[in-house]
């Protein structure tokens, strides 16, 4: 319910072919004259693949809904026709890529969401969470006990290592936990959407609270993230 | 529209594959060789290609051109260490582009190669018999933007409109799913003579969706000749003295040995070396076991596994999800390369298809998809590399990432940093290093005519567009104004709009020449073979002729014998018009002979 976005209200614009000037109807091609016809719904990501911006999507409509569109847009099957249909199947293309990609990983959808809503996370923002700050600081340590253990090669380097080992489970399961939390923001953002109708706007307050949680997960996700890229590498240069 | 065929240009063999019944189909040359090697070399008589080139590759070392491929769209910087170990020549004026100095000529990569696509184009044209001017090109997955780019050069300069560049494992997995039953999630380890790429892909239904790839642009089976060269060099420099590294022709036998000798050993044991020394009385001989070589090989195989674990890590899957493996590309006849495969999938892998062909065929088959001839197969394809522009400090910022579907786009807005500046410049680079200088330097781009404005006020917003080729197209626009803007390219390590164009048009020129050349051996060739027809028949048949005719002939075949050597083909063609017209009423009489007695005995009905 209410996963998808009605696909008859064109604009007098996208209504008529732009090769033959007649109503092009709701299809690819044009229903006249059978020339391909830019990208309908091309607002956002979630409209190209047909869906309202929810979070919660089912992988396998999404992926059926590519492959559709794929085989009605794909420049491979316009390679002998007009330079016009060409360049649209190229755009049009580009563009359902981009959408399925962004949609189809759980964490780039939340991050064009906030975008979408006007409340982009910064690129490369990472914010650290602060509950964890006394953990991140003896991680530090823990770290660099390692390093130094395995420069010189001393007794203790058994240790050193399984500490690093147990904080980078610690780490993972903190991360899994973080991942629960953008699970439930996100459940919460489309019963607020599921709510809503033309007449009942959505709740600001609650929208603007769950945008901001979502944002500040993702931060936090990218910040563990970030560590545990740097412990992984820590124990991969092992000589 | 004539035909449209798929062409495997290979580092080591190249082919060219067609449509047939819905089915793809190797264009074999008229001697039935259906592997042409890529192979140039260049006689006092003219250019010679593929198996020719490579019967007289030792012999003519120096002028003999092989594993281009790894020199395509390089710039002279990246290539050096490579460039010691080949034994051609590397001119001085090798800046943006190599060039290959052979008779005092410079050759480029991309002209090289398109000598090795038009050998393929005439031979296809000879099996068809009609003209063949639309192809779709293979290249290995992990084919950076300027190397893709050479290659459609490459294919230009051979004649071609290049219809698209395919990449090499998914050519191998539309060959493979081509019946359609197939599903799943298949690997595509594509091991050649010069490169390394590993693909994985969905197949559902008809769709061929690639999940990741990557891949090592500078590994394969020439590697291991390599190193089994210099093993050899190094014990022949032992038992006859430093002199034999001064030899190329020496070394030139010695590797065409050591390529040999490691084919053997993907099906037996142990083998034997022998190449001939200078002095031609004495030779090196050598067991050589498989144990052996796969000690010398086994660091630069370990080097698949890390793009192999990249790649699943970027498709989020782990072996077990993947149900089959696809082996291809000749180094995977290997054992070694088979164990190492088998060890890093958990499960054995596949080779049902003859892994020097399958690309070829699969690229065919792209063919018919792009004519529209095939509505219910889809191929959807990735970047291999991330795609960027210099920022402050010499960082790369990504714009598109790795293994994102192509085609893609990307939105990129620009401003001036002083007042009435009229030009941006714009540096491209690809490959996933933070740093500028650790990546692909593709193209700097310069943003001209923008309207003088103080500084920062203009916005110039820039789109990257990588298509189905994964080829770069860039424009450009002043969002003020709304106009699009000029934008000069220049490409970093490749041949400008201009050369190719020159080129396009000398290779029509030598095309000419090159016909003319091909209609004088042929002529001569007819000429050699009626020499020898009439002479036989005057000794078996001289009792049909009269001495004096007898006489006559003997004469028109001396002077045609003489003429052989001549250049020009319509003396020679005189020539034997002349014996043909001599010899008619012999010819007649032989016929008659044969016919009378094939009738002794039997009734004219009989016959009929």
């Amino acid at each position: 319910m209410g996963n998808k976005t009605p696909q008859n209200h064109l604009t007098a614009e996208e209504n008529v072919c732009w090769a033959c000037h007649h109503p092009r109807g709701t299809g690819h091609l044009c229903r006249y004259c059978s020339v391909l016809q830019p990208l309908l719904n091309s607002e956002n990501r979630f409209s190209v693949m047909g869906l309202s911006p929810r979070l919660n999507l089912d992988f396998s409509s999404l992926q059926r809904t590519f492959y559709e569109l794929s085989r009605n847009y794909h420049p491979d099957f316009y390679q002998t026709r007009t330079s016009e249909e060409k360049s649209i199947s190229e755009a049009a293309t580009a563009m359902i890529n981009t959408a399925y990609e962004t949609l189809n990983d759980p964490i780039r959808r939340v991050e064009y969401l906030l975008t979408l809503e006007g409340m982009p996370a910064e690129r490369g923002e990472s914010k650290p969470p602060m509950d964890l700050f006394e953990e991140i600081l003896s991680m530090q340590e823990t770290l660099s006990d390692y390093r130094e253990a395995k420069l010189n090669k001393t007794a203790n380097l058994d240790l050193a290592q399984a500490a690093v080992l147990k904080t980078n489970e610690d780490l993972e399961s903190r991360q899994k936990g973080l991942a629960k939390r953008l699970e439930a923001l996100s459940l919460r953002w489309d019963a607020l959407l599921d709510s809503s109708s033309t007449i009942h706007k959505p709740d600001s307050e609650e929208k603007k609270k769950i945008l901001t949680e979502l944002r500040d997960t993702l931060g936090e996700i990218a910040y563990l993230r970030t560590v545990l890229r740097d412990i992984q590498k820590t124990i991969e240069t092992r000589s | 529209m004539g035909r449209v065929i798929g062409i495997d240009l290979g580092t080591t063999n190249s082919l060219a594959a067609y449509m047939e019944g819905g089915q793809p189909k190797i264009i074999p040359d008229l001697d039935g060789h259906r592997l042409v090697p890529s192979m140039v070399t260049f006689t006092p008589e003219g250019v010679v290609v593929g198996e020719q080139a490579k019967q007289l590759r030792a012999e003519n070392v120096g002028n003999t051109i092989y594993s281009v491929k790894r020199l395509m769209g390089k710039g002279i910087g990246e290539v050096k260490a490579e460039l010691t170990m080949v034994p051609f020549q590397v001119s001085d004026q090798s800046n943006e582009v190599i060039r290959i100095t052979i008779n005092g000529h410079d050759y480029t990569p991309p002209e090289l190669s398109a000598l090795v696509l038009k050998q393929l184009k005439t031979q296809a044209e000879k099996f068809f018999g009609e003209p063949v001017n639309q192809a779709v090109i293979t290249v290995p997955a992990y084919f950076n933007d300027s190397q893709r780019q050479a290659t459609k050069d490459a294919g230009q300069i051979a004649g071609f409109e290049v219809l698209r560049i395919l990449n090499e494992p998914t050519a191998a997995a539309l060959a493979y799913g081509l019946d359609k039953k197939r599903q799943g999630i298949i690997a595509v380890y594509d091991l050649g003579g010069g490169t390394f790429d590993i693909s994985i892909l969905k197949l559902n239904n008809g769709i061929f969706e690639v999940l990741a790839t990557n891949g090592d642009t500078r590994l394969g089976g020439d590697d291991f000749d390599r190193a089994m060269t210099e093993i050899i060099l190094h014990e022949m420099e032992s038992r006859y003295g430093n002199g034999i590294r001064q030899d190329p022709k020496l070394i030139e036998r010695v590797r065409i040995a050591a390529e040999k000798a490691k084919i053997e050993l993907s099906f037996q044991l142990q083998t034997e070396l022998v190449i001939a020394l200078e002095d031609g009385k004495k030779s090196y001989r050598r067991t050589l076991t498989r144990n052996e070589i796969e000690d010398l090989i086994r660091d630069h195989v370990s080097k698949t596994a890390e793009p192999c674990r990249q790649a699943m890590a970027d498709a989020k899957l782990t072996p077990d999800q993947i149900d089959e493996v696809l082996l291809v590309g000749g180094s995977t006849r290997m054992p070694l390369v088979q164990q190492t495969v088998k060890a890093l999938f958990k499960k054995q892998p596949k080779c049902e298809l003859n892994p020097d062909e399958v690309v070829a065929l699969g690229a065919a088959v792209q063919a018919h998809i792009l004519m529209g001839e095939i509505r219910d197969m889809l191929l959807l394809d990735v970047t291999p590399l991330s795609l960027g522009i210099e920022t402050f400090g010499g960082i790369m910022s990504k714009l598109i990432e790795r293994n994102s579907k192509v085609p893609t786009s990307a939105k990129e807005t620009f401003t001036t940093f002083v007042e009435g500046q009229t030009i941006v410049d714009i540096h491209v680079l690809q490959g996933e290093r933070e740093l500028v200088n650790d990546n692909q330097s593709l193209a700097r781009f310069a943003l001209k005519g923008i309207p003088p404005m103080p500084a920062g006020i203009p916005r110039i917003e820039v789109t990257f567009h990588l298509d189905a080729n994964g080829i770069l197209n860039v424009s450009a626009k002043e969002l003020h104004t709304g106009q699009e803007q000029s934008i000069e390219v220049k490409p970093t390590y490749g041949l400008s709009k201009t050369e190719v164009e020159r080129m396009i048009k000398d290779s029509m020129v030598h095309a000419r020449s090159d016909i003319e050349a091909r209609q004088l051996i042929e002529t001569r060739n007819e000429a050699d073979a009626i020499i020898r027809a009439t002479e036989k028949a005057l000794r078996d048949y001289s009792t049909l002729i009269h001495e004096k005719e007898q006489k006559k002939i003997t004469t028109a075949l001396e002077r045609l014998t003489l003429l052989l050597k001549s250049e020009d083909r319509h003396q020679i063609r005189q020539a034997i018009q002349e014996v043909e017209t001599l010899t008619r009423p012999f010819a007649e009489a032989i016929m008659q002979k044969t016919v009378q007695e094939d009738l002794k005995g039997k009734k004219l009905s009989d016959v009929l």
